[in-house]
């Protein structure tokens, strides 16, 4: 295989296929992943090739089978367990934040916790308040996990290869938006991407977008805008939330002079006041206007779909508020 | 129905018998001496402390292999020493130094030793079951006869977590021994405040699993309910949950004196002190002299004593040099 | 990528500067940073340094031009800047340890992603026959910014009328802060520049009212007369060049023609007393010296001037008469003039040349005897040793009071003066 075009859920499911295949300690939980492929059709295929002892359907029982995995990566395995809507992570959150994130170090470093949770969250398809979060925050302030968020399938496929192969709890947040997008993976036994670090997606001098999981594509949009004005944007798709690195983003600030951060999460407790704070700590003398959050507003996701829609930053804000920035 | 455990048989070699009753005087000396040092000063925050209680992880112990993993709780000094853990590394742990088995970074709550299979010590109550449950797929998976204990409390029993454990063990069919030390109380909750029902075990059937009660503080009752539970397990017929009747004989933790207890429930317990019971069983069964006891007490307070003192002498670790080993691949 | 120069705005009323000198020329590499061009306006030189690294394809005008403000000076060719690269390969080397898993990233053109070889190292694309996955791409590198200040201090610089350039920092990586601007403008509270009114009707300003009351008094006061001479400034100009690349290297003050000429009035001073003196009226009217050779500099403001003195210049070498131009400068700019700046002078230099103008008589400064007036620079012909030749050069106007200074000697110091510009060497 080459460079092929996927669809982000295909580039998941090859990825965890060939990690599989590679490591036979790798193995997956999650409600209805076996069989029938995941409810978001996210582990297609894996049943079929792996069996039923290492493609596992859990009862509906997240705590369980989330400190399971921990059992199992305390054991030599290395699995991976599916939260099927990012706003589940509340039933298994003790397991997470307590257990899992703070094993290794309670241990004095004696034992490795090497699993991979992935979450599926995000908003706009009107599935209401319940089953839209992206799940960026939940664990935002919880030293001990990795958390990274995939925007596009080679993204997805890098990074989940590079989580499974991590010794240490990899969070690994999809957006169910995103499941259906295509794009070019280069697909390789080894192809790995980093689980740190940022990427630039456009490239410009006037401002500098900060941007993650479905609010990437927007802000590639809003820069297609912007460019079409004569305005030209840095865009960042942040990806790695934990560790966060904003070196990047600093020196592209400093060329710019202005900061925009788009996250589909509540400003407050966001990651973008976390890019922003430092940011200012570094570019200070840079900056020629105060930095810029947009986010979802302080209510939960309406169901309604002009009301959802307006809550989501969308191409069009993403654009208005640079201009607004460099007025 | 729950059935009753059998009581103790005979037949066991003196040795054996007298090596149990090691095991439980060295718990109860190390438990005493973590006593001692924190009226001393040298422990910090809270502890909790198991004596009355020690019948429960030696006969469990007994029944184990070394490739058997365990998870327990904030109650688990016990667990930790009966499976070998070195006093004075579990005592440099509960004194924060960097001799202690953690380094001093996880402390009273949370001993654990990956080599003696003790991988999960948990401070949230009920978390350690579903880390059990893993390990006990990990041990099916790796087909090779290993299985997972897990110790938990009569307050853990009402837990989410517990209930979604037994559940998922019992469906995946897993080696899974869940072994609930009842003794009575959740905290300052005595059970029938919390628990509409007599014995837990009773909950076994609904998770379709075999339900035993046995008398915790009968060591040898208890290590033979659970040798039949994990030849159970072993032999891929699933888990078991065991309910082991027992009592504490100090409050829920070092800052509490347990005045919501009951003077003569108190005073009966006490006079059931799972040391007495055993020691009366040995001598009239005449496998040791009191003398013998006696002095294996004496060498097991000495040992605690002597692993206090190393561990007090144990440097405290330095901000300026800590490094946080919070990542394997930072 | 063009990237466009435009000519500054120093002053508010700068409207104009002529191209004095090109330091680079098309098809050479120009660094962020780096000097492109100098224009002469406002009686001092002004620096035009590149914003971007690139390539310079376009000088859109000739030296000895007049160009007006906003207008694109040059252009260069950002995308072919050859060091660029080399510049962001040292960044990337000089970013943070990344961890053993993860791949060493690299910069990348975005256009150039997909069509980029194998840039992970950990990739055994070739052998499965796959393609290596790209790294994460990276932005450009910022430009190096010399001057740091916080908004705070931009604002307060800004309202009084000071430039950034020579305050010195206190903050962490030489950051200005607030501090730091109000010691420079030497009062500890910024100045607010004196409102402009229109001529119908308006109130005068305090600057105008004295500037008004100073050149009256003078034409009353002092019976002036004027002596001129045409110097040649190639030597000077030479050296300019010559000794401004030791004082980049040195990280000194450029050198601008002024410095050249302060140190030259401050030499010859030594030699002609009289110059150095001036008439004390009163009952008893005297004639004193001014020591240590102290020479004031005509600084335009908005709609105005004010003339700091340069005090103790005699003996200085030329990177310290430039500094304290700067610092004078910016005090009159600042609109507050420091206690050394204010103090006596027999002499003042204007230098008005760089409007165009080939000759002015200046107004002496009341309790001066001299002032000294530059016109512009430019070519002449002249006859060397019975050959044309063409030298640069610029006419000098020295007006004196006669109370103090007769003909012979005001023009044995013009002479001196200008024999020193035009033969004797120069030192920093």
């Amino acid at each position: 295989m080459d460079t092929v075009e996927l669809t982000y859920r295909q580039a998941l499911s090859l990825a965890v296929t060939e990690e599989m295949r590679r490591d036979p300690s790798v193995l997956v939980m999650g409600e209805d992943i076996g069989a029938s492929g995941g409810p978001l059709k996210t582990t297609e295929g894996l049943y079929e090739e792996f069996g039923p002892a290492r493609v596992r359907d859990t009862p509906i029982s997240e705590n369980a089978f989330v400190g399971a995995a921990l059992g199992l990566a305390l054991c030599g395995y290395r699995p991976i367990v599916e939260i099927m809507f990012a706003d589940f992570l509340g039933v298994c959150y003790d397991q997470i934040v307590n257990s899992i994130a703070k094993h290794r170090f309670m241990s004095g470093g004696r034992m490795d916790v090497p699993l991979v949770i992935r979450v599926i969250g995000g908003g706009g398809l009107r599935f209401g308040a319940q089953h839209s979060q992206t799940g960026e925050t939940w664990l935002l302030p919880i030293p001990g996990l990795k958390i990274v968020a995939a925007s596009t399938p080679e993204q997805a496929y890098g990074m989940l290869k590079s989580a499974i192969r991590d010794p240490d709890p990899v969070v690994f947040i999809e957006h169910k938006a995103l499941l259906g997008t295509k794009g070019k993976v280069h697909v390789g036994p080894d192809n790995l991407l980093p689980l740190r670090g940022t990427d630039l997606v456009s490239e410009g001098d006037r401002a500098t977008i900060v941007a993650s999981l479905g609010m990437v594509p927007k802000a590639r949009e809003a820069a297609e805008i912007l460019g079409r004005e004569g305005i030209d944007v840095d865009v960042f798709d942040l990806r790695a939330l934990r560790p966060m690195e904003t070196g990047d983003i600093v020196e592209s600030v400093k060329r710019t002079a202005h900061l925009l951060t788009v996250e589909e999460i509540s400003l407050v407790g966001g990651w973008g006041a976390e890019v922003v704070a430092r940011t200012v700590a570094e570019a200070f003398e840079y900056l020629d206007a105060p930095p810029m959050r947009l986010g979802l507003p302080e209510h939960p996701l309406p169901y309604s779909p002009p009301l959802e829609d307006a809550a989501i930053p969308d191409a069009e804000r993403i654009a208005g508020a640079v201009r607004d920035m460099l007025k | 129905m729950a059935q009753s455990g059998k009581s103790a048989r005979a037949k066991t070699d003196s040795k054996a018998l007298i090596a149990l009753y090691r095991e439980m005087a060295r718990i109860r000396e190390f438990e005493e001496q973590v006593q001692k040092s924190y009226l001393e000063g040298l422990v910090h925050g809270t502890t909790h402390l198991c004596q009355g209680q020690e019948a429960v992880p030696v006969g469990v112990a007994a029944a184990l292999k070394p490739e058997d993993r365990l998870t327990y709780t904030y109650r688990g000094h016990g667990v930790c020493i009966a499976r070998g853990m070195s006093m004075a590394e579990a005592l440099g742990e509960i004194f924060g130094r960097t001799g202690g088995v953690s380094r001093g970074l996880g402390g009273s709550m949370h001993l654990t030793d990956a080599e003696r299979g003790l991988i999960g010590s948990f401070g949230i109550v009920g978390a350690g079951l579903p880390c059990a449950v893993g390990a006990g797929l990990a041990a099916q998976l790796d087909g090779k006869k290993a299985v997972s204990v897990t110790f938990f409390g009569d307050g853990a029993a009402n837990i989410g977590a517990a209930h979604e454990s037994m559940n998922m063990a019992a469906i995946w069919h897993l080696p899974v021994i869940f072994v609930l030390e009842n003794n009575l109380y959740g905290e300052f909750s005595r059970i029938n405040h919390t628990t509409p029902l007599e014995d837990l075990a009773d909950r076994a059937a609904a998770y379709a699993m075999p339900g035993v009660v046995v008398d915790g503080n009968n060591v040898l009752a208890v290590k033979e309910t659970a040798q039949e539970a994990v030849a159970r397990a072993r032999a891929g017929k699933g888990p078991t949950l065991i309910e082991a009747k027992t009592y504490r004989h100090r409050g829920h933790s070092r800052t509490d004196p347990a005045k919501y207890r009951d003077e003569k429930e108190v005073q009966a317990w006490l006079a059931r002190d799972p040391l007495v019971l055993f020691a009366q069983h040995l001598t009239k069964g005449k496998h040791a002299r009191k003398v013998e006891l006696d002095k294996i007490v004496e060498e097991a307070r000495a040992e605690a004593a002597k692993a206090a003192e190393e561990a007090a002498a144990s440097p405290w670790p330095e901000p300026r040099d800590f490094t946080p080993e919070t990542f394997a691949a930072p | 990528m063009a990237i466009e120069i435009t000519v500054p705005k120093l002053s508010a009323t700068m409207t104009e500067a002529t191209v004095l000198r090109w330091a680079k020329a098309p098809g050479e590499t120009v660094e962020a940073g780096e000097l492109l061009v100098e224009l002469e306006t406002d009686k001092a030189a002004l620096e035009v340094e590149a914003t971007d690294s690139g390539v310079l394809t376009e000088r859109r005008a000739e030296e000895g031009e007049t160009v007006t403000v906003g207008a694109i000076l040059a252009v260069l060719n950002g995308d072919e800047a050859a060091d660029g690269d080399a510049k962001l390969a040292a960044e990337t080397a000089a970013a943070p340890p990344r961890p053993a898993k993860s791949e060493p990233r690299k910069a990348q053109r975005l256009e150039d992603a997909t069509a980029a070889g194998p840039v992970a190292p950990q990739s055994a694309g070739a052998q499965s026959g796959g393609s290596a996955m790209p790294g994460l791409r990276r932005p450009r590198p910022a430009p190096q910014r010399r001057v740091l200040a916080t908004p705070l201090a931009r604002r307060i610089a800004a309202a009084s009328g000071v430039s950034l350039e020579g305050i010195e920092g206190s903050g962490p990586r030489g950051r200005i802060r607030r501090h730091d601007v109000e010691k420079a403008t030497a009062s500890g509270r910024p100045r607010p520049t004196p409102a402009m009114r229109t001529a119908a009707g308006g109130r005068l300003s305090t600057m105008r009212q004295r500037i008004a009351a100073q050149v009256a008094e003078s034409r009353r006061v002092i019976p002036s007369f004027s002596l001129d001479r045409w110097v040649e400034l190639d030597l000077v100009e030479d050296s300019r060049r010559l000794l401004n690349r030791r004082q980049e290297t040195a990280g000194g003050v450029r050198l601008t023609i002024t410095d050249f000429i302060l140190q030259a009035i401050a030499d010859t001073l030594v030699r002609h007393p009289r110059l150095a003196s001036v008439w004390r009226d009163g009952t008893e009217p005297a004639i004193e010296t001014v020591e240590g050779g102290n020479v004031g500099l005509v600084v335009a403001l908005d709609d105005g001037l004010m003339i700091p003195v340069l005090a103790g210049l005699a003996g200085q070498g030329l990177a310290s008469v430039a500094e304290r131009r700067q610092a004078a400068v910016a005090a009159a700019r600042g609109g507050r003039l420091g206690a050394e700046q204010s103090g006596p002078a027999s002499i003042t230099f204007s230098n008005i040349g760089g409007y165009g103008v080939d000759r002015f008589e200046a107004i002496i400064n009341p309790g001066e005897t001299a002032i000294l007036a530059m016109g512009r620079i430019s070519e002449r012909p002249v006859a060397r040793g019975g050959a044309l030749a063409v030298a640069r050069g610029a006419s000098f106007t020295l007006s004196v009071d006669h109370r103090v200074v007769d003909g012979v000697v005001g023009a044995a110091f013009l002479g001196d003066l200008a024999e020193r510009l035009e033969k004797e060497t120069w030192r920093l």
